[in-house]
């Protein structure tokens, strides 16, 4: 089974799997987890989930992550535009 | 009348024991630390001997401000952390001076200082003969904490980061908790209480409270780091809520 490219994938698709990636493994409510919440005052999220976040999203849209991609990244938005905006290196077959 | 006179005093007491931690910093650091370096070609063991010798300046610091009538010190528990080991401590940080209370206790500990301390005269040399480990944040800190632990030394870490805001605690980083988690060492908690506030964020040092400042340390007990088959950075956040329910438990109790 392969993941569809991520530039294919709906800001609303995309937005789905950051949240059921943040509810699962950051312990966050659904509730919280919304476009515009920003990363680290809204969702709590310091440097060592940040790199927790890019495995994750990695493993589930095929997406990586530049280094310093998490430095430049405001909201969960941002992150949206981030994946919707580039393309893949490799995509899970 | 008197008052005036014991405020006075206790500004004189203050300046002065500052004074002489800047002066007993820049001789550690230019001349004690180096010479001992000299002595000792084994950075490991170096470092435990200059640590060893902060205890007794930061001893002589803490008996001087207490000798001045600054402040005066009960700790609970504490002592015996120089037995056995290595730990994991964590303390809340609601003054100036919580570093050197602690390290007038313990003969060894591996303290996470702010990396300015790197560029400040007075310390610079201090900090890196005692092989300090300057908080960068994230990962980095959290694998040179794991080695030091593996080493068998004991660490010392103020999760808030930056002293505690007056009355309250700080947000927590969950650095603590990630080197728990990975090392499988508990948290040995170290609650901190200044009765009434002196040396906090936003006060000046001869900025005195009205009268001598009661300073306590109080080990808790060890929180369990187990991550219960939770993701890391789920226990992470569940150990960090558990300190910050303890600390707030601690300093609600005495009022910080």
């Amino acid at each position: 089974m392969s993941a569809s490219s991520p530039v294919s994938r709906s800001a609303e698709e995309v937005f789905g799997t950051l949240r059921e990636i943040l509810t699962r493994e950051f312990d966050l409510r659904e509730e919280e987890v919304r476009p515009e919440s920003r990363l680290a005052d809204d969702l709590d999220l310091d440097s060592i989930d940040a790199v927790d976040l890019a495995v994750k999203v990695e493993d589930a849209l095929g997406f990586e992550f530049e280094p310093d991609d998490m430095q430049d990244l405001e909201t969960l938005q941002d992150v949206i535009d981030l994946i919707r905006g580039r393309p893949p290196h490799a995509v899970p077959v | 009348m008197t008052d005036t006179l014991d405020r006075l005093r206790r500004i004189l007491g203050t300046g002065c024991s500052f004074l002489l931690f800047g002066v007993a910093g820049l001789l550690m650091g230019a001349v004690v630390s180096p010479l001992l370096g000299l002595r000792e070609r084994d950075p490991a063991i170096r470092e435990l001997r200059v640590q060893a010798l902060i205890q007794r300046c930061f001893a002589a610091f803490t008996g001087f401000m207490e000798w001045t009538g600054v402040i005066s010190v009960s700790a609970v528990g504490i002592g015996a952390l120089a037995e056995g080991g290595p730990h994991l401590l964590v303390a809340n940080h609601p003054t100036l001076i919580d570093v050197v209370l602690l390290g007038a206790l313990l003969p060894q500990m591996d303290c996470v200082v702010k990396r300015e301390m790197w560029s400040n005269p007075l310390m610079r040399g201090v900090v890196q003969g005692a092989g300090y480990l300057p908080n960068d944040g994230g990962e980095a800190t959290v694998q040179v904490c794991l080695h030091r632990l593996r080493a068998g030394r004991t660490v010392l870490l103020f999760p808030e980061g930056t002293r505690s805001p007056q009355g309250g605690l700080g947000r927590l980083q969950r650095g603590a908790a990630h080197v728990a988690l990975a090392s499988g060492a508990p948290l040995v908690p170290v609650t901190i209480t200044c009765r009434p506030p002196g040396l906090m964020r936003g006060q000046k040092w001869y900025d005195v409270p009205e009268r001598r400042m009661q300073l306590r340390l109080e080990r808790g007990s060890s929180i369990p780091a187990d991550a219960q088959g939770a993701s890391r950075s789920v226990a992470a956040r569940r150990l960090t809520r558990e300190l910050r329910e303890h600390f707030e438990k601690g300093i609600q109790h005495v009022g910080i």
